[in-house]
């Protein structure tokens, strides 16, 4: 078994626990998970103090109908997918801001080369402002695939579209980020190597 | 496999996450193919970015979120432990304050407490035997449409009567067309009367509708 799926068996371990009233087990499960849900919270929505919450109503709601987890899907994707839901309640029910584009911070101009005289951690920051940039769908998938290390299918499972619409997505967000990571030197000159 | 379909999975290579024959399918394209290897570097610098953390993104605190989460959790243990006590107690204490408010129940020797008891339970008996469903069945309903419908063997007919008509004249009327009544008067004086199951029906309601006591007739539909 490798790690990644010993992982997995070790929180369906946890979330059985918790479905008989294991506290321990739930706050062994919150150390790993609360940050992820934060993350992936935050950057729906921008008040910190209501992400905060929603990570407990999150949590709450493992608490409470973790009896009920068949192990259909990951602990992972089942977690997001509250996360999701519950995000998404949250901006409709109380008019929430999500992060807008116009909000977001400036992109690179296109027409400068943006690598010039940055260091490759200030790249990688005008990246995360260029991907704040993208719509929600698109941003979505980014931030699921390369943050949270999800497979297009557990995607597809936490946004409940199909798998096709998925791929289409991250196409597209990449589409879209092509013209920053043009600007920000990643020319074939310069990738040497790489497989 | 098109450019289009390797392209989509290079993003899920790149994270790990393909199965095994994705993965040597999506590494026999990166193969000799620069703007492959171009594509895959993009996906790589984008993780890379994700993954970190920007300096002015808000950390979380799991330690007094958890603090938080576990007090939650605890209030509302104790929250519902109090409601089911409460629910168990405050039936039984608000029975016996209603009874010493009302009855001066403590008071009240003990033989008075066993007939009162008595009679509640020969009130509370009989209450439930009148609200108990009749088990009649009845093939009609009345117009005052309170009484549920059953099922009869034979066709009805609401029908109404004279107030002069002779109970004697009105006996030998139902006598020769075999009719019986099976419900009424209705809150405006009709009955619901039953017809034999046979091919005069039509001919018997014909005769009812001509007598001078019958003033109203209409046949219910089947």
């Amino acid at each position: 078994m490798d790690s990644a799926n010993e992982r997995t068996a070790e929180e369906v371990a946890w979330i059985h626990r918790i479905g008989q009233g294991d506290k321990a087990a739930l706050q062994l499960l919150y150390q790993r998970y609360a940050s992820r849900i934060f993350r992936f919270v935050i950057r729906m929505i921008k008040d910190e103090a209501k992400a905060e919450e929603l990570v407990n109503d999150v949590m709450m709601e493992i608490w409470k109908s973790a009896a009920s987890f068949e192990g259909r899907s990951s602990p992972s994707t089942w977690i997001l997918g509250i996360a999701r839901f519950r995000t998404l309640n949250a901006v409709r029910g109380k008019k929430l801001d999500t992060v807008e584009l116009s909000q977001a911070p400036e992109a690179v101009d296109e027409g400068e080369d943006a690598s010039t005289g940055k260091s490759q951690e200030q790249l990688r920051a005008l990246m995360r402002q260029s991907i704040a940039r993208l719509s929600d769908e698109h941003r979505e998938v980014v931030e699921l695939t390369f943050f949270h290390d999800c497979s297009y299918k557990e995607i597809a499972e936490i946004l409940q579209c199909p798998e096709n619409t998925v791929k289409t997505r991250m196409y597209h967000a990449k589409a879209k980020l092509k013209p920053w990571l043009k600007n920000m030197g990643l020319a074939e000159a310069e990738l040497g190597g790489v497989t | 496999m098109t450019e289009q379909r390797m392209d989509e999975l290079l993003a899920w290579y790149a994270n790990g996450t393909l199965d095994e024959a994705e993965r040597q399918e999506v590494e026999a394209w990166l193969e000799n193919n620069p703007d492959a290897q171009l594509q895959l570097a993009e996906y790589e610098f984008m993780q890379q970015s994700v993954a970190e953390l920007g300096d002015d993104e808000p950390v979380f605190n799991t330690e007094a979120g958890l603090d938080n989460l576990m007090t939650r959790i605890e209030t509302e243990e104790a929250a519902n432990e109090a409601v089911g006590q409460q629910s168990t107690s405050t039936m039984l204490e608000r029975l016996q304050n209603w009874l010493d408010e009302t009855l001066n129940w403590n008071r009240t020797p003990a033989f008075a407490r066993v007939a009162m008891v008595s009679q509640f339970g020969l009130v509370l008996a009989l209450g439930v035997v009148l609200l108990l469903p009749s088990e009649t069945n009845e093939g009609y309903e009345v117009l005052s449409g309170t009484t549920p419908a059953v099922i009869a063997a034979g066709p009805t007919a609401t029908i109404g009567f004279n107030v002069d008509t002779r109970l004697v004249e009105l006996q030998q009327l139902l006598r020769e067309q075999q009719v019986v009544i099976v419900g009424g008067p209705s809150a405006i004086g009709t009955y619901q009367i039953e017809l034999p199951k046979d091919d005069l029906v039509e001919a018997r309601l014909a005769a009812l509708k001509a007598h001078p006591a019958v003033i109203y007739l209409q046949r219910n539909e089947p």
